[in-house]
């Protein structure tokens, strides 16, 4: 994938980075992942218009106009857009095709200690959700109003956030304690990477794909 | 402080950094707010695992929901890094330190993120940011040096509070917790 995603920074034209997303497209039809990935894309799309329209209206390049629309503006709005959405569009079918729990312990070959911190966050984070939902509510309760005014949201902001913060640190050390208790260690053996007939194919795909790619970009 | 401590005040400091944010879009506050993880992990463990919570924070967010957040964990390991060299040098439980993190920040930020913005966005945040950006741009400016001063206030006030709340945090935890925000003549 970062070999592929590579690849992307080499194009320059509007018409090769419209044919690799309509290329990632079909691999996305064929893998079953088109519906979820189009949910995923649908705000890039809407960044990317937002984007396009802006550069063509206040471009400081703007020499060629159609109507209030400049060309050199509207030319570097689309471009960028389109690699935009290409490199989403990539990485949004990376992870759709492999599940964060993969990833993260994948990620855990690098070194234990990053696979753990990982791993924690995986599991802290829906508590703290929840502890936000449950704090907010009781602040609420206890007269907190979010108004209007920017300085007001911000009050608003501190009010809920230091109880989470204080409680998340203090389930912090309650955590050390456990993995001390549950003999927690990082110091393994280095870990060999054995690479098979597969992953020699695919890494040789990727690099014949940076290739041709920066030759198209040329 | 000891090992396992420092795992999980790093993982803490991703998912303190991930709720930062989310409170902030909830209340629609018109800065990021999701930095103050990083701060805090900085302040507490050093500059280098705080800028490995930075990092961490935006690859984790990459990884869960949207993978433009990726590059940006580049910005957020800076702030760790500096954060954490204030820290060390200076402590951070006066109110002078978190002043100077605050302004030095709101100009480091944006050098760093304006190229991977400008790159990846055309300059574009889908945020508040691009009322200024679009003035700028307007008025003749180039691209890069109009998305890098739409960024400046808006970084300014988000790295002051992070930093002063980080601060008010640091006073009131015990002395075990407080690592290296105690400053160099803390043993003294």
């Amino acid at each position: 994938m970062m070999l592929v995603l590579l690849s992307i920074l080499f194009l320059h034209t509007w018409s090769v980075l419209l044919i690799f997303i309509l290329l990632s497209l079909l691999i996305a039809t064929y893998l079953g992942l088109l519906i979820p990935l189009l949910k995923r894309l649908l705000p890039i799309l809407y960044l990317g218009t937002f984007m396009i329209l802006l550069h063509a209206l206040v471009n400081p390049h703007n020499q060629h106009f159609i109507s209030i629309f400049g060309v050199e503006g509207f030319n570097y709005g689309l471009i960028t857009a389109l690699r935009l959405l290409a490199i989403v569009t990539v990485t949004q079918i990376f992870m759709l095709s492999n599940p964060l729990r993969t990833i993260i312990s994948a990620l855990s070959w690098i070194h234990p200690d990053l696979g753990i911190v990982l791993g924690l966050v995986l599991s802290i984070l829906p508590v703290m959700r929840e502890q936000m939902e449950v704090t907010l509510n009781v602040q609420r309760a206890r007269g907190l109003r979010i108004g209007k005014y920017p300085w007001q949201r911000m009050q608003a902001f501190l009010v809920v956030m230091i109880p989470i913060i204080i409680k998340s640190l203090i389930r912090a050390q309650i955590m050390a304690q456990l993995l001390h208790v549950r003999g927690y260690n990082s110091k393994r053996e280095k870990r060999r990477i054995d690479w098979n007939y597969t992953d020699k194919l695919v890494i040789a795909c990727g690099l014949c794909f940076l290739l041709i790619l920066v030759g198209f970009g040329r | 402080m000891n090992k396992k401590l420092g795992l999980t005040m790093v993982a803490t400091g991703i998912v303190i950094n991930i709720i930062g944010g989310l409170v902030a879009t909830t209340f629609k506050i018109p800065i990021f707010l999701d930095s103050i993880g990083t701060m805090l992990a900085a302040v507490t463990l050093g500059p280098w695992l705080g800028a490995l919570t930075g990092l961490l924070s935006n690859l984790f967010l990459g990884l869960a929901t949207d993978p433009v957040n990726i590059p940006f964990g580049l910005v957020n390991a800076t702030i760790g890094l500096v954060v954490g060299y204030l820290a060390k040098k200076r402590g951070f439980t006066d109110y002078i330190t978190p002043l100077l993190a605050g302004i030095i920040l709101a100009f480091v930020a944006p050098i760093i993120g304006t190229p991977i913005a400008v790159y990846l966005f055309g300059g574009v945040t889908g945020g508040g940011v691009d009322i200024l950006y679009a003035i700028l741009l307007k008025s003749g400016n180039e691209i890069f040096a109009s998305a890098f001063l739409a960024r400046i206030p808006a970084n300014l006030v988000d790295k002051l509070l992070s930093a002063y709340l980080v601060m008010a945090i640091i006073r009131n935890l015990p002395q075990s917790m407080k690592g290296i925000s105690k400053g160099p003549n803390a043993g003294v």
